[in-house]
């Protein structure tokens, strides 16, 4: 009988055990699995946001929370601090582009919905937006809406119908083509109506900025602070300070993750003692026919191995299932699962392969005691034993 | 004497158990309302209809009620105190509370139900 048939044959001989020690390390990779995966794409998810924002840099108030600098990013409604003052000497400097926003919210069918007051015919160029139906904005003053596609998905909402915002009637005009951006899960009115609508006259929230020259990033930062008290933060820079905080918020969970994995290694361990000691007689007795120390070492070692294979096998495929049901709700307030976004489908090989190995390892190492109390164990002791 | 010892076990985890089910129950109820920020709804509350539950933190009491503030609020944020006209006992000041009832107007959310978050 070879080695890998005896051990075959070890391992199932207790079926339940098996059952449960093989649950323990896939409970523990599977989370491992399911919180990389869902961390990795809300951080793609977030850098794909960014630069969609467009423009090259984004500028905000001066005393902008990093709380709030997120709701740029996410699309939630922020602070309306800065005064459309700002957004004129601003925009008076030569070589910038800028486009103010207002962002307030309102709720269609009881569920919370962005809306943003913009100059319509600056943003469509800045954003390249194009029509997926209606018509755009005729002018700044036009008391209309266009929706997004993740809207009218949502909503079930087509050109002709009428939402109403703080009280007042608002037709749907067009809607945009998708953007896969926040665009596609916001209300679109034109900036005058909306900041009389929400009471902020002469209120903006912040702005965006697209510099006709890359290697002038920084002067133009100094002029805009030079005319207005705000403050000039990059799409990258943005960017860090969210995934600044994703960042802390995965590793914490990561580390949590770590101690399901290290409660399933000490079970492993439990299972293989255990096996020791009852199979003391068969120790014996393959050491009684010849096999040496080492046989009996790596017989041990590689029971526990096959934990850790098959454990990391069916703890990656159950990991990755639970992230891609579970991503879309804990992004729920960053409203990607009304987008649809791709968040927790995409399955990274090299996370796959670097989990099932690490998951070998963990149980290779639990193994090695259990192995070596085996392999120490004398023909005469193993034998005797009762 | 190990039978007394294992129906005392039984009794303890039994009724543990039940009072688990009716914590989370009670807990269960107030979220089969929609659930909402004061962040949500502070922009445009008469779009919320209906009855909805109000996630928030109490930051003061009024004659008719109490206010309360979005539970994220920082330093450097405008502050916006959403009123909650409550009959019953306002809660006290620094709570998180779930509030469940209706707006009847603009600035003002009637309460029928306030319910300390755990």
């Amino acid at each position: 009988m070879s080695i890998l048939k005896l051990v075959a044959r070890n391992l199932l001989r207790r079926k339940g055990r098996f059952v449960f020690t093989l649950l323990g390390i896939t409970i523990g990779m599977a989370s491992f699995v399911a919180l990389l995966s869902i961390g990795g794409n809300m951080q793609n998810e977030v850098t794909r946001q960014a630069y969609a924002l467009g423009g090259n840099f984004v500028i905000v108030p001066d005393d902008l929370c990093v709380y709030n600098q997120i709701g740029i990013i996410t699309g939630e409604a922020i602070s309306e601090s800065l005064d459309f003052g700002a957004f004129e000497r601003i925009a008076a400097i030569e070589g910038l582009t800028v486009i103010p926003h207002l962002t307030q919210r309102t709720a269609i069918q009881n569920a919370t919905v962005t809306v943003t007051g913009m100059l319509p015919a600056e943003t469509k160029a800045f954003r390249g937006w194009e029509m997926y139906a209606g018509e755009y904005f005729a002018s700044q003053d036009q008391q209309a809406v266009v929706i997004g596609q993740g809207t009218r998905n949502r909503f079930d909402l087509e050109v002709g119908d009428e939402l109403t915002i703080r009280g007042e009637a608002f037709p749907i005009i067009g809607i945009l083509a998708a953007t896969n951006s926040n665009d596609d899960v916001t209300l679109h009115i034109p900036l005058a109506i909306a900041q009389r609508v929400f009471e902020r006259e002469g209120r903006i929230s912040f702005m965006s900025a697209i510099v006709d020259n890359m290697e002038r990033v920084d002067e133009y930062a100094t002029a805009i602070m030079n005319v207005a008290n705000v403050n000039v933060a990059t799409n990258e820079q943005l960017l860090n300070s969210v995934l600044m905080i994703l960042g802390s918020v995965n590793v914490t969970l990561q580390a949590v993750a770590g101690v399901a994995l290290i409660a399933a290694a000490f079970g492993i361990i439990n299972t293989m003692m255990t096996a020791v000691f009852e199979r003391r007689r068969e120790i014996g007795i393959l050491q009684a026919i010849g096999a040496k120390g080492r046989a009996i070492f790596k017989i041990f070692v590689l029971e526990s191995g096959i934990y850790g294979l098959l454990g990391g096998i069916i703890g990656v495929g159950a990991g990755f299932l639970v992230s891609m049901f579970v991503a879309p709700i804990v992004a729920q307030n960053n409203e990607a699962m009304l987008m649809g976004v791709t968040m927790g489908s995409s399955i990274d090989v090299q996370l796959v392969i670097t989990t099932i190995l690490f998951s070998v390892v963990i149980s290779i190492v639990a193994g090695l005691y259990p192995a070596w109390k085996a392999a120490k164990l004398t023909p005469v002791e193993a034998i005797s034993y009762e | 004497m190990k039978k007394t010892i294992l129906a005392v076990i039984t009794i303890i985890f039994t009724l543990s158990f039940f009072a688990g089910c009716a914590s989370q129950a009670t807990e269960t109820q107030h979220q089969n309302y929609p659930v909402f920020s004061v962040n949500d709804v502070q922009h445009d509350p008469l779009a919320f209809t209906g009855v909805i539950t109000i996630h928030g933190v109490v930051t003061m009491h009024m004659p008719s009620g109490f206010g309360v503030e979005y539970t994220q609020q920082r330093a450097c944020c405008p502050d916006f105190v959403l009123h909650v006209a409550f009959d019953g006992n306002a809660p006290a000041i620094g709570e998180t509370v779930y509030v469940t009832g209706s707006f009847v107007h603009t600035s003002v959310f009637q309460a029928t139900q306030v319910r300390p978050t755990r």
